[in-house]
C-alpha cells in the first residue's frame, strides 16, 4: 500500500513535466515571444509536411594559375582572397621554388570607399543603400610567379583587372523588390496580432478563470513569469493554442511563401559584366590581356550557366616571340555548375558542395582549341571555399602539361566571413 | 567541436530578449502614450510592420529617408489612434531586406517625456534571408 502510494505520488509529481514536455517550444524560450513564434513554425511545419548568386573570390580565369575557367559576372561585396596552393602549379624545370601559386585580391569600388569614409560596408544600411553603383566594379590585383621554362609568357606576371556590373538584377535593395513582400509582412503582422490575443485569451481563461486578459498577460507572460505559467498547460490546452495558431496563419503562410518565391526570384535574374583582366610583366616578356562578357543565368534552383564571350590579346612589345603564338585569339567558354543542396540560408550565407563542368574554345587564325574543365567547390566555413580543378586540353601547350593538369587552392569572401563572425 | 546551438528563432536567427512584456495599462487620458524604437544594422533595408488587430500603422516606407538606421514613432498621441479599450499591437521584423540586426525598444512614457515603463527591449538578429520574427502586446487604454 505504501508502495503504491509513493508510486502514486511520484506519478503525479512527474505529469506537469510530461505536459510541458511535449512542448518542445518552452525549453529553449527566453520570452513568450519567442515561444510563440516557435509554436506558429511548429504548427506550420505540421500543416506543410516534409518539405546564388555566383561572386568570384578566385584569381581571373586569364592567369594560369586560376583554379576556374569561366569567370563570374561579380565580385564579392567586401574583399575576396584567391590562391592556388603550394606543390601543384608548375614551377621552372630544375627550380626549388616552394612559394605558392598565382595569389589575388578582389575588391569592389564599395569596400574602397567604405573604408575611405571608416564605415563598417556590412553594418550601416543606409551607407549600402546609397552606393549601390560602387558595388558593380570591382579590382583584382595578384601575383603569378613563373610556370614551366621562367620565361616570355611563363615569366612571373603581375594580375590585374577590372570588372563593372552591366545588368544587376540581384540587388536585394532596390525598393520596387520588395514592395509585394511589405505588404505581405503587413498583412501577417496585423493576423498575427489577432492570433496573439486569441492565445493570450485561451491561456487566461485556462489558467486564470475569472480575471481579464490584460491582467493575465501583464503578471504571467512576462520574461520572469512565463515559464512558470505555460509549463502549467497541459497537452489539452495546448492543443486547444496550436488549433487557434491553425486557424490564423494564412496571412504567415502567405508571406513566407512571398519571401521564399524572392529569394528563389532574385537568385535566378540574369546578371551581365564587363570584364579586363591581364597578366602583366615587365619589358623583357609580353603582356596577356582579357577582354569579355560575362553572362550569369540561373536555369534551376540548383544549376546555374555561366558564358563568356570575348578577345585574349598578347603585346608582344616588339619582342620576338615564339613563331606559333597567337596574338589575337576570340575566346568562348561556358560553364554548368551544380549545387548538391539547396543554399542553406537565403541569400547570405551557408554555400553548398558545387560540381562544375566548363569548355573553353579559343579561335585564332581559323584554328581551335579547346579546354574542358571539371572542378569541385567544397566549402569550409561561410565565405571560404576550397576549389579542386582537373583541366584537359586537345593541346598539351594550352596547359603547359602533357594533357591534364590539377589545381587545388582556397578563397576567402570576407563580406560572408564577416557576416557568420556578427 | 562545440555543437552549434539551435536557433531562436527561424532557419539562423537569435535573440537577446531583455524586456518581454505582453500586457499593459497605458493612462491616455493622463497623456500617456507609447514610444517606439527600431534600430537596424546590416547591408540593406529593413522590412517591418507595426498594427493592431484592426488596421496597419507603420511600416518602413511610411517613414520619410527609409532606408534608414534608426526608425521611431509614437501611439496614442492623436485623437483616433486607439481602435478600441483593448487591443492588441503587434511589429513584425523580416531578414530578406538584408538588415542582420533589430534591436526594439517600446516604452510607456508620460506626457511629461519620462519613461513610465519598458514594454520591449530585445535584440533580433539574423543571417538568413527567409528569417521573420513577430512580437506584440496586449495594451489595455483607460
Amino acid at each position: 500500500m505504501i508502495r503504491r502510494s509513493v508510486l502514486l505520488f511520484l506519478v503525479c509529481l512527474t505529469l506537469p513535466a510530461f505536459a510541458h514536455a511535449q512542448d518542445t517550444c518552452l525549453p529553449n524560450a527566453q520570452g513568450f515571444t519567442q515561444w510563440i513564434n516557435c509554436r506558429i513554425d511548429l504548427v506550420i511545419a505540421a500543416k506543410s509536411g516534409p518539405s546564388g548568386g555566383e561572386k568570384q573570390a578566385e584569381a581571373p580565369s586569364v592567369a594560369d594559375d586560376s583554379t576556374t575557367l569561366v569567370d563570374t559576372s561579380s565580385a564579392p561585396d567586401f574583399v575576396g582572397l584567391g590562391v592556388t596552393l603550394l606543390g601543384l602549379r608548375n614551377a621552372p624545370e630544375g627550380s626549388d621554388d616552394t612559394n605558392p601559386g598565382g595569389t589575388s585580391i578582389t575588391a569592389t569600388a564599395y569596400s574602397l570607399l567604405a573604408a575611405a569614409y571608416g564605415k563598417d560596408p556590412l553594418a550601416d544600411p543606409d551607407f549600402y543603400a546609397n552606393h549601390h553603383n560602387w558595388r558593380r566594379v570591382s579590382f583584382t590585383v595578384g601575383r603569378e610567379p613563373a610556370r614551366e621554362g621562367g620565361v616570355g609568357l611563363n615569366s612571373a606576371s603581375t594580375i590585374a583587372g577590372v570588372k563593372v556590373v552591366l545588368l544587376d538584377l540581384r540587388e536585394i535593395t532596390r525598393t520596387e523588390n520588395l514592395t509585394d513582400i511589405q505588404s505581405a509582412v503587413e498583412k501577417s503582422n496585423m493576423e498575427f496580432a489577432n492570433l496573439l490575443r486569441a492565445v493570450t485569451e485561451i491561456l487566461a481563461a485556462a489558467l486564470a478563470p475569472g480575471g481579464s486578459a490584460v491582467d493575465f498577460a501583464k503578471s504571467s507572460l512576462s520574461v520572469g513569469t512565463f515559464k512558470g505559467t505555460l509549463m502549467k498547460m497541459d497537452g489539452e490546452l495546448l492543443k486547444r493554442i496550436d488549433a487557434a495558431i491553425l486557424a490564423r496563419i494564412t496571412a504567415e503562410v502567405a508571406m513566407r511563401d512571398a519571401i521564399k518565391a524572392k529569394i528563389t526570384e532574385i537568385k535566378n535574374r540574369p546578371q551581365i559584366s564587363l570584364a579586363w583582366s591581364s597578366n602583366l610583366r615587365d619589358a623583357t616578356a609580353p603582356d596577356q590581356h582579357r577582354f569579355q562578357a560575362i553572362l550569369d543565368y540561373n536555369l534551376a534552383p540548383r544549376l546555374s550557366a555561366t558564358g563568356n564571350l570575348g578577345l585574349d590579346l598578347i603585346d608582344d612589345k616588339d619582342l620576338t616571340l615564339p613563331p606559333d603564338t597567337e596574338t589575337s585569339v576570340f575566346r568562348a567558354a561556358g560553364s554548368l555548375k551544380l549545387a548538391f543542396a539547396e543554399p542553406g540560408h537565403g541569400l547570405v550565407l551557408s554555400q553548398p558542395v558545387t560540381l562544375g563542368l566548363s569548355l573553353d574554345l579559343q579561335v585564332a587564325g581559323g584554328d581551335t582549341k579547346y579546354k574542358t574543365q571539371v572542378k569541385l567547390d567544397l566549402p569550409v566555413t561561410a565565405g571560404v571555399t576550397i576549389p579542386i580543378s582537373l583541366t584537359w586540353a586537345d593541346r598539351p601547350e594550352v596547359i603547359d602539361e602533357k594533357e591534364v593538369r590539377g589545381l587545388f587552392g582556397f578563397t576567402i569572401d570576407t563580406s560572408k566571413l564577416a557576416a557568420l563572425l556578427r | 567541436m562545440a555543437k552549434t546551438p539551435p536557433p531562436d528563432f527561424g532557419k539562423a536567427g537569435r535573440l537577446k530578449i531583455r524586456t518581454d512584456e505582453q500586457g499593459a495599462l497605458v493612462n491616455v487620458t493622463a497623456g500617456e502614450f507609447i514610444r517606439l524604437k527600431l534600430t537596424v544594422k546590416g547591408p540593406g533595408q529593413a522590412v517591418f510592420a507595426f498594427g493592431c488587430q484592426h488596421r496597419p500603422l507603420w511600416s518602413a516606407p511610411d517613414f520619410p529617408g527609409h532606408p534608414q538606421k534608426v526608425y521611431e514613432w509614437h501611439h496614442f498621441k492623436q485623437p483616433g489612434d486607439a481602435d478600441a479599450p483593448a487591443d492588441t499591437y503587434a511589429l513584425t521584423i523580416a531578414f530578406i531586406g538584408g538588415i542582420t540586426s533589430y534591436t526594439f525598444l517600446m516604452e510607456t512614457v508620460a506626457k511629461s517625456g519620462t519613461v513610465v515603463a519598458t514594454l520591449k527591449d530585445f535584440d533580433a538578429s539574423s543571417t538568413a534571408a527567409q528569417d521573420v520574427l513577430h512580437t506584440g502586446i496586449m495594451l489595455l487604454v483607460s
